[in-house]
């Protein structure tokens, strides 16, 4: 191809986005706000991820040793468990330590406190888990272990935490992959109905000489800055609205935190672009080629 | 130069445009195909053009069977064919941006092209309607602007499907004016219309046709046989 035939195009598709300047411009736009939505949904389930994940993170199980259990006895079930798979962190609380800690977090029933002259509390170990999907497993290689006398966790809120966990998982990646697709049929019936809007157009050019290829490759091009300057508009809407909202939610709500400042924006634009991109080539070369198979007169 | 033997054409499985038409016309002849509507005058200039395919039957340009054509060969075939539309068939661009179309797609370099322009707009007379879109000329100029862009590649063949249509008789007259010039610079032209006055003054060859058939073949021919 070369420059001349290269020009022809690129000013034969700024011609036909001016001659449809209102269904070019409703295209852009259409492309902007498929892509604004995409961006807004995957922006607000990796921030949800995050959250049930810190939630995760800071799960941990509590065991309970036995009353007259000997410093060997707990130095031998320390390593049992460090052999349990699964886990993050070990940590041992001697019953003096959990005794003052509750001491302290209960100072306000000080009457109360007096009245228990012994320290109630056993040894325990606080164990952090790496998944809270493993915290059944982990909870029954535990109870195998000889030494410990009980053990404590939230059952029922990690039961309904790891079920949302799946079913947000699941369904948040199938809302994804519906929403891409909706945004690539959108995107793909407005670039048609642009092109059929061309179809005298086309039609004539081919009666004067035009061949198929060249009439495609302008139509084609016309997509790609379709896609293009809709993936702009999508990305200038998306990283202003992410800066000010980031900055605001420092601001006021320190304590909530944003998991979605981690994610490089950089890279999320230029998936945008690329989405924009490939949507518009492919919905371009689809509705052209559509179109031009139906002028084929017999 | 273009033949036609036996041809018939079908729309809709069953309306014979054309029946069983077989037909001589030599290079830089110039042909009027003449007759009542639906005499297949149109049809035939589209099977020429090779814009459809006949049901049966063969058309040959230069010899060469155009049915047998490649979508490249088509282009080619068109880009050595002009053609004057009933309905002008111009793009809704300006008539310079009309003009240039057609040579840009034959890879015309930038000053060839204007040089192609400023020859054929002298030539039909529309110097000062270059940047006018289509739905700002009158009728008779968008039939000179689409007899330009149809002359503009110097066709070997050039088709007109009602030229004067819709022409005031002086227009008319102009046109077919051009269309003779044209014809004298080794352009085999092919003029299908209802206008008698114009036939019977250019003297031409007329082909007269009715229900797909052919009437009457006559050189120096007038509209109606006398």
């Amino acid at each position: 191809m070369n420059i001349r035939v290269m020009k022809f195009f690129i000013e034969e598709s700024i011609i036909s986005l001016k001659q449809n300047l209102l269904m070019s411009l409703v295209s852009i736009f259409t492309v902007g706000v498929s892509l604004i939505v995409l961006a807004t949904f995957t922006l607000l389930f990796i921030n949800v991820n995050g959250a049930i994940r810190n939630v995760s993170n800071n799960l941990s199980v509590t065991t309970y040793l036995e009353k007259n259990i000997t410093m060997a006895g707990i130095s031998k079930v320390q390593d049992q468990i460090s052999l349990v798979a699964g886990l993050k962190g070990v940590k041992f609380i001697p019953k003096e330590d959990a005794w003052r800690q509750f001491k302290q977090k209960f100072k306000y029933q000080s009457d109360v406190m007096n009245l228990v002259a012994i320290n109630p509390l056993p040894d325990s170990f606080v164990i952090k888990l790496s998944s809270i999907v493993n915290v059944d497993t982990v909870v029954k290689e535990l109870r195998l272990i000889d030494g410990i006398a009980d053990i404590r966790y939230g059952k029922v809120v990690v039961s309904k935490i790891r079920k949302f966990v799946q079913i947000f998982n699941y369904g948040g990646t199938l809302i994804v992959c519906f929403l891409l697709l909706a945004t690539f049929l959108i995107i793909i019936n407005t670039i048609n109905l642009t092109i059929l809007a061309k179809r005298k157009e086309v039609e004539i050019m081919k009666l004067v000489g035009a061949t198929n290829n060249y009439i495609k490759w302008s139509f084609i091009l016309e997509g790609f800055i379709i896609g293009f300057i809709g993936s702009l508009i999508a990305i200038s809407f998306v990283n202003s609205v992410f800066k000010i909202v980031t900055l605001n939610m420092q601001t006021y709500y320190p304590f909530i935190s944003l998991y979605s400042k981690n994610v490089n924006l950089f890279a999320l634009s230029g998936l945008l672009v690329l989405i924009g991109l490939s949507i518009g080539i492919l919905g371009s070369t689809i509705s052209i080629s559509v179109l031009l198979k139906s002028l084929i007169k017999k | 130069m273009i033949r036609l033997r036996n041809v018939t054409k079908i729309y809709n499985k069953t309306y014979t445009a054309i029946h069983r038409l077989s037909l001589h016309i030599s290079k830089d002849e110039f042909v009027f195909l003449v007759g009542p509507t639906g005499a297949g005058k149109t049809t035939l200039l589209k099977l020429v053009l090779r814009d459809i395919l006949p049901d049966s039957g063969n058309i040959y340009i230069d010899k060469v069977k155009t049915r047998e054509f490649s979508e490249k060969q088509v282009s080619k075939l068109r880009k050595n064919i002009g053609v004057i539309f009933q309905d002008f068939k111009l793009l809704n661009r300006t008539v310079y941006e009309n003009l240039a179309f057609v040579q840009k797609i034959q890879g015309e370099k930038k000053k060839k092209i204007n040089e192609n322009i400023e020859r054929v707009i002298a030539l039909v007379g529309l110097e000062n309607k270059l940047n006018f879109y289509p739905y700002q000329l009158s009728g008779g100029e968008r039939q000179k602007a689409s007899l330009a862009r149809a002359i503009i590649n110097s066709p070997h063949i050039l088709l007109a499907d009602e030229p004067t249509g819709n022409l005031d008789p002086d227009a008319s007259w102009e046109i077919m004016q051009i269309m003779s010039k044209i014809n004298m610079s080794n352009t085999t032209v092919i003029v299908a219309t209802h206008d008698k006055t114009v036939v019977d003054l250019m003297r031409k060859r007329v082909i007269a046709m009715h229900g797909g058939s052919i009437l009457r073949d006559q050189q120096l021919g007038s509209y109606h046989e006398y």
